[in-house]
């Protein structure tokens, strides 16, 4: 008996969880997965897209060749539509034309993921950050792309679209919106009016607007006690670390300037592209940090004791900046803070670096043709001969093999990276940039991804924290991006060997390409790799199988890029002590997983500075003056997309009207009735007589 | 929170007790009123109020009074009882007639509140969705767990509750002490935060939900327009379409910040812990909300009248405050002499049914409605501004002043000063200047009182019970689901009605929670379980049973 | 936005019931609060068939079981509050203040049918009126465009059904007419089996055989509340 009866509780239990209904909005609607893309605001422009507030709605439209757009720009039947858009037809002009049209006529764009005829794509400008570089015409000219930084750029990341522009990467949802396309839409493209149709409706409003001036008064000003935000500044972390420990004891007095000499080794750590959470940068900015992690892991390993290098108030500092895609915001705030001896943070110990500390900076700017590398400077002077002359000594040298040429350019023509805030504040720094020719289709895009830096993950699962020796190839092929990045990495941090210690190299190990495979693959592939479990603390929860997300993004923001570098950098920037790991907990004394997860306790130097432009501390800052950057992003309530059935105005008419009808005649019918209900029922049954006799 | 509904009948004894209470002005003022007769003796002479009543016009100074009592009783009795003088069955007949009338007044606003929350909870979502929590509840239910989640809602709960009980019997003290200044001065303070913070968060939110720009002198044009004109209505005066609106508003408000800051099973939690803590509070023979109300019979005061809606005007007419006051009073201490007979109708007014019926019946002869039950609705008033209190209080921690516990407490804030112009009215009644205040005190006169408009005296709920009957709703229409909102606003007004009926028949104070939340509880989580999967079935294969 | 639908598809499922409200029931409390009442006990018969039908798992998706018992269940509270309006007819005859209430024994059944008719409508119909007021309509993944105004239509035969059959029970029960009550319970099962249909989208067909015996049910109604066809013609020439 107790047994039946544990057995139903139990089915019961089960029926539980099944006894789910469906609404009937289930069936109305299907959700469609995506990216969307949002609002950016500058101190004069809000840039990107909102939907309405409600959310866009439009009808399905596929547009297979460019005629198709006719339709839509002439006189369409049914307003407004949603063009579907292959990336190949996703141009300047067609979306110029698709703004033109208004939202009346086109209510919300879909961007799908159709690589197949596509040559190029990229929403950055001709001149990436072409206002807050150094101040020359010389150096970057978008009226000529052909000579510019970003030959193949739109510059639609740039542009205000009255409609929201969503991204559908997802073979099964295009096929979703396929289908109900040729289902519903089209045919009779007369009759559109009359029936009902397919359409979609994207929610991405955006609750920023005008521009960052506007929006940031009205997040300052004291009016609510919820304190919502309506931007918020683009905001993340610069990552630096030093080669030789600094003296970190703070015999020096606050504020005093410290008499050591640094070299600056920099790059970039973010990236940008239109849409949400979409977009690795890989050939933009990712091949330069694995190239800047290398020079670090080799010149940590090969460098001598600083006590015995011929100056030992020599270092290399390494900096990573975050944000430099939005007018060089780690950059300039480095600069401002170093300006005002606020670098390294007061948090981070240690005493302030200012720029006569700095003996010269070499910035790795984007590598997109690693082949083809330039130094470039502002000014021919002998310090960047001298580099030059080094550089090419390793590059040329047959003993290495590498067969790179690197080239000088002496001129204003200077790529955009983060030396120029460098540059901007004092012409005479001396700064030096490795660039290469830009040759990248897909610069700032979704699809600049691992397929566009064609690479391939090794997956050797060796070692990669060791120097190999140079014509150890790890089952590379020499064409493989791992080894390019392998030898400009190892041609850069000898050059910068010899520098320090003022002799040449002579050694055989070089930089280890498994550990650009793994980095690259952590950075383009998966943040669940070797390499980022090798740097993290033992034990640590496993990373999703995902790239981490390259978007300087906000304050509270994922900042998983600048996370992992942090990680990474101080892995392979540190030294290895014995220390057990109970006492291994003070840094700079940390403690990593290392490469076979047995856990090694390692002096570290890494730390944090933060990416904010200085724009956002100067009381009173003049936001139009293009001093600073002054990029926020609007806040948003939700990105969603779902297709549906878009009733005809006929229909919708015609229940209305229907429904009116029915409750005029039945107000008056029931009237008519209740008033005149004596002549209705005018004998009672008797029953009734009886029941209150 | 608490809420009592009492059914009294108010007009026919009011124009007795009016008598009386004359008499006792001109005799001890309100120290006779203080002592209130024996209810025995109010019961046994339920029989003879007829004929007392002419003693009791009699010694009423006005002429007037005297004449309409005598006028209008005779054919109240034939009217409501059927002719011949009233037997029980047909006063509790009478009474359950002008219940109905009263459920009914009950419910429009019940519902409008309902509704107003309601609709604020599918248009807005800030306050569906809970990220801020209030300081009284430390545990903020984040675990998956269902173990965890629950003991957080208990523990959280309980803390609450606590708060309400000590907020209690703090107010309790107060009053004992005559502190009127500091529950004064406590309730403005409220009452202005609620209607003016809580208001502007409210529009925030509201603008921002349908993205409508608003520029801030408009905005603060409509945010003083309103505040300022809902201090008046609730504290000083005002058409009582306008007060009541406001008290179902500033209710809405109150349950809304409910929603929007309790953690999703702490607010279930605490919804059953405010109905057994009513049922405890009102009726436990040492329950505080009924020391209160005792002790403001004692004094003959009104306590604290703006933390209950009325369907009639609350502020003003002290005369018929008396009256009801009384009634309860009189449960325990002898009456003086002179007074003993007045005192006594006014105790069966409001005690007994019998007094309804003389109420209807003297409707009926005015052929003007006077809804009775005032004076158990006054006591009810007074438990639930007790009630009220701990709510008040505790929200008030919460947003780090009184300011939450303004609306209910607002009310009280004019004690007072009612109490003070209750005694210069009195006084002017016995010189025989103020018409005013004979007028409130002779409410059967059919002349007077027509054109105040003032004294149908209506039945009376604590804004507690708006707020949680509010809560439940909207807490379960947060779901998404609307067959359970329905089955849970169904189920308050029936629960509601139960209580009305109870109060008929038990003719004492009740509380009006636990019956509603009880069933609302019960059918929120069964339609949300079982109901509603089944209904989706039909629903979704176009099933109609 | 389809708010137009939505307004069309309330307007014709609840705007005669809600007429009737407003004319027939708003201006007594008594009515009202029996309609409340009513309401209420359809609410537990709902409760009590969704618990049935949520413990018989296996029969979960056999919506006909769960249907079958329901209208038992509804026909079974109707016969309670019933009985539950008889025993108080006394009290409340001399609670309403509109006589009528009790002098007419039909106006309690009528007031307590479309108490039943209007919540079940209610739970029926708001759910899929919710749903309707966002941007779409019925038909991508299955039914038709049509789908709302047949729910609604639907809804308003129920109610109206529901409205009737009360008059006409509550009338058999005074007057021991088992055909009537046999008819009450057969039509009502039949016409809630015969919604089943629907799955099949044969919408016509309910909605035509469901009007013809909305229409029966009706016309018995009126003949029960003591209407006859001469006053159904003096009626319509208005004398």
């Amino acid at each position: 008996m107790s047994h039946a009866a544990a057995i139903w509780l139990l089915m019961l239990l089960q029926g539980t969880l099944t006894a789910l209904g469906e609404r009937t909005r289930d069936k109305m609607y299907e959700p469609i997965l995506g990216a969307s893309c949002f609002r950016r605001l500058n101190g004069t422009h809000q840039t990107g897209c909102s939907s309405t507030y409600s959310g866009s709605v439009g009808v399905l439209h596929l547009i297979n060749v460019e005629a198709d757009l006719e339709f839509l720009l002439g006189n369409p039947p049914s307003p407004p539509y949603a063009p579907l858009i292959p990336p190949h037809l996703f141009t300047r002009s067609n979306l110029m034309r698709l703004k033109e049209a208004g939202p009346k006529n086109i209510s919300v764009v879909l961007l799908i993921n159709n690589a197949e005829k596509m040559k190029q794509f990229s929403h950055e400008l001709n001149c990436p950050n072409q206002y807050s570089g150094i101040n020359s015409s010389e150096t970057c000219d978008a009226s000529n792309p052909a000579n510019s930084w970003n030959p193949w750029g739109t510059g639609l990341l740039h542009e205000d679209f009255p409609f929201p522009i969503y991204y559908i990467a997802e073979e099964k949802e295009i096929d979703k919106l396929k289908d109900c396309f040729e289902k519903f839409n089209n045919k009779n493209y007369e009759t559109h009016a009359l029936r009902s149709l397919c359409a979609i409706e994207v929610k991405s409003f955006m609750s920023a607007a005008v521009n960052t001036e506007v929006c940031m008064r009205r997040t300052n000003f004291i009016n609510n006690l919820g304190g919502s935000k309506y931007c918020d500044p683009l905001e993340g972390r610069n990552v630096y670390a030093t080669v030789y420990p600094r003296n970190s004891t703070p015999n020096a007095i606050e504020g005093t300037k410290t008499d050591e000499k640094f070299i600056l080794v920099t790059c970039r750590l973010d990236t940008a592209s239109m849409f949400d959470g979409v977009g690795l940068g890989a050939m933009d900015s990712v091949v330069s940090l694995a190239v800047f992690t290398q020079v670090a892991n080799l010149l940590r390993q090969i460098l001598p004791a600083q006590s015995s290098l011929p100056d030992p108030r020599r270092n290399v500092l390494f900096v990573t900046f975050n944000g430099e895609s939005y007018d060089y915001i780690g950059s300039q705030r480095f600069v401002y803070d170093m300006d005002k001896l606020d670098f390294p943070p007061k948090s981070a110990g240690g005493s302030p670096i200012a720029f006569e500390n700095i003996e010269f900076m070499l910035d790795i700017g984007t590598l997109d043709d690693i082949a083809n590398i330039k130094l470039h400077a502002l000014t021919g002077t002998q310090l960047a001969q001298k580099l030059l002359e080094q550089l090419n000594t390793y590059a040329k040298s047959p003993r290495y093999g590498f067969n790179v040429n690197i080239q000088s350019e002496m001129s204003a023509h200077i790529p955009p990276t983060s030396a120029q805030s460098f540059l901007r504040r004092d012409p005479k720094f001396p700064a030096l940039i490795l660039n290469a020719r830009p040759t990248n289709k897909y610069y700032h895009s979704i699809y600049d991804d691992s397929i566009n830096v064609d690479f391939v993950y090794a997956n050797t699962s060796q070692d990669f924290t060791q120097l190999v020796e140079v014509g150890d190839f790890k089952t590379l092929k020499a064409e493989s991006l791992q080894m390019k990045v392998r030898n400009i990495s190892s041609i850069v941090a000898l050059a910068l060997y010899q520098s320090l210690t003022g002799q040449e190299y002579t050694g055989t190990k070089v930089a280890n390409p498994l550990l650009a495979d793994e980095l690259l693959y952590c950075f383009l592939q998966s943040a669940d790799c070797p390499l980022f479990k090798a740097s993290s603390y033992p034990e640590s929860p496993t990373a999703l199988p995902l790239p981490p997300m390259r978007y300087i993004s906000v304050l509270g923001g994922s900042q998983e890029s600048s996370g992992w570098t942090y990680r990474v950098l101080g892995y392979l920037l540190s030294q290895q002590k014995k220390i057990p790991k109970e006492n291994c907990t003070i840094l700079p004394l940390h403690f990593f997983a290392g490469y076979n997860n047995t856990g090694e306790c390692r002096l570290t130097t890494q730390n944090y500075s933060h990416a904010l432009s200085p724009a956002f501390l100067i009381d009173g800052y003049d936001w139009a003056s293009g001093q600073y950057s002054t990029w926020t992003e609007s806040t948003w309530s939700q990105f969603s997309a779902r297709i549906f059935l878009r009733p005809s105005n006929v229909h919708q008419v015609t229940t209305l009207s229907v429904g009116i009808v029915v409750l005029i005649i039945s107000f008056c019918l029931v009237y008519i009735i209740s008033s005149r209900s004596e002549v209705l029922f005018e004998d009672l049954p008797a029953s009734n007589a009886a029941l209150f006799g | 929170m608490a809420a009592h509904v009492q059914a009294s009948s108010l007009p026919p004894s009011a124009s007795a007790e009016g008598a009386g209470i004359v008499d006792g002005s001109v005799n001890g003022e309100t120290e006779r009123l203080e002592r209130p007769p024996k209810r025995q003796n109010q019961r046994n002479n339920y029989g003879s109020n007829n004929q007392d009543q002419p003693d009791a016009a009699i010694l009423a100074v006005p002429s007037v009074v005297v004449r309409d009592s005598g006028g209008s009783r005779p054919s109240r009795l034939s009217g409501g009882g059927g002719g011949g003088p009233p037997t029980n069955e047909t006063e509790e007949e009478q009474g359950l007639k002008y219940g109905a009338q009263h459920v009914i007044k009950l419910f429009v606003p019940v519902s409008l509140c309902m509704l107003v929350v309601v609709a604020t909870i599918n248009s807005i979502s800030f306050y569906s969705s809970t990220d801020v929590y209030l300081l009284y509840t430390p545990f903020h239910e984040l675990s998956p767990e269902p173990s965890v989640k629950l003991w957080n809602a208990l523990a959280n709960s309980l803390i609450l509750m606590s708060v309400v009980v000590v907020m209690t019997i703090l107010l309790i003290v107060l009053y004992k002490k005559r502190c009127y200044r500091i529950i004064h001065g406590w309730l403005i303070l409220s009452s202005f935060m609620l209607l003016f913070i809580f208001t502007y968060l409210y529009l925030e939110e509201l603008l921002r939900a349908y993205n409508i720009p608003m520029d801030y002198p408009t905005a603060l044009l409509i945010m003083w327009n309103f505040g300022v004109v809902g201090m008046m209505a609730i504290h000083w005066q005002g058409p009582l379409r306008l007060q009541q609106g406001y008290l179902i508003f500033v209710a809405a408000l109150m349950a809304l910040v409910f929603i929007k800051y309790l953690p999703e099973w702490t607010a279930w939690a605490v919804l059953a812990a405010i109905s057994i803590w009513d049922l405890i509070a009102v009726l436990s023979p040492r329950g505080p909300l009924r020391i209160l109300v005792e002790t403001a019979q004692e004094r003959n005061e009104q306590i604290f009248p703006a933390l209950i809606y009325s369907s009639t005007v609350i502020y003003t007419y002290m005369g018929t405050h008396y009256t009801p006051q009384q009634s309860q009073a009189t449960a325990s201490s002898s009456p003086s002499s002179s007074n003993s007979t007045t005192t006594t109708r006014a105790t069966q007014n409001s005690l007994a049914s019998p007094e309804a019926t003389v109420a209807s019946g003297s409707r009926s002869g005015n052929s003007r409605p006077h809804p009775q039950q005032n004076n158990q609705n006054r006591d009810g008033s007074n438990t639930l501004a007790s009630e009220g209190m701990p709510l008040v209080t505790f929200k008030s921690n919460l947003r780090g002043n009184a300011e939450a516990a303004g609306f209910t407490q607002e009310w009280s804030a004019n004690l007072s000063e009612r109490v003070a112009r209750r005694q210069i009215e009195v006084q002017s009644t016995q010189s025989g200047n103020a018409q005013r205040s004979n007028e409130y005190r002779t409410v059967t006169a059919p002349d007077q009182s027509h054109p105040d408009g003032q004294e149908e005296r209506g039945i009376k709920l604590g804004l507690g019970d708006f707020i949680f009957y509010s809560v439940l709703v909207g807490k379960a229409s947060s779901y998404g689901d609307w067959t359970t909102t329905i089955a849970c606003f169904v189920a308050i007004l029936i629960g509601l009605c139960l209580t009305l009926l109870l109060l008929a028949i038990w003719r004492k104070a009740l509380p009006a929670l636990p019956i509603s939340i009880t069933f609302g509880l019960i059918f929120c989580f069964a339609t949300s379980a079982v109901v509603k999967p089944f209904m989706e079935n039909l629903s979704a294969k176009q099933v109609f049973i | 936005m389809t708010l137009p639908e939505f307004f069309g598809c309330t307007f014709i499922a609840f705007g005669p019931p809600f007429a009737l409200f407003v004319f027939t029931i708003a201006n007594d409390p008594v009515r009202i609060i029996i309609l409340i009442a009513a309401a209420f006990f359809w609410l537990l018969s709902l409760l009590l068939s969704s618990l049935l039908w949520f413990a018989m798992i296996p029969l979960r998706d056999v919506l006909a079981f769960g249907v079958f018992f329901s209208v038992l269940f509804q026909e079974c509270f109707r016969y309670i509050i019933y009985r539950i309006l008889r025993s108080t007819e006394q009290g409340l005859h001399a609670v309403a203040e509109d006589t009528r209430v009790t002098d007419n024994k039909h106006i309690l059944a009528y007031v307590s049918g479309l108490g039943f008719g209007i919540i079940s409508g209610m739970f029926a119909l708001v759910n899929v009126l919710a749903d309707m007021s966002g941007p779409g309509t019925m038909g991508l993944k299955s039914g038709t465009e049509i789908f709302f105004i047949t729910s609604a239509a639907q809804a308003l035969s129920i109610i109206l059904l529901h409205t009737f059959w009360s008059v006409i029970f509550f009338n058999a029960f005074d007057t021991s007419n088992y055909l009537h009550i046999c008819y009450v319970v057969g039509s009502h099962l039949f016409v809630s089996l015969l919604t089943l249909l629907n799955a099949s989208e044969l919408y016509i067909t309910t909605l035509l055989i469901n009007y013809i015996i909305t229409i029966i049910t009706g016309v018995l109604a009126f003949r029960v509340a003591g209407g006859t066809s001469r006053g159904f013609k003096k009626f319509i020439t208005c004398q």
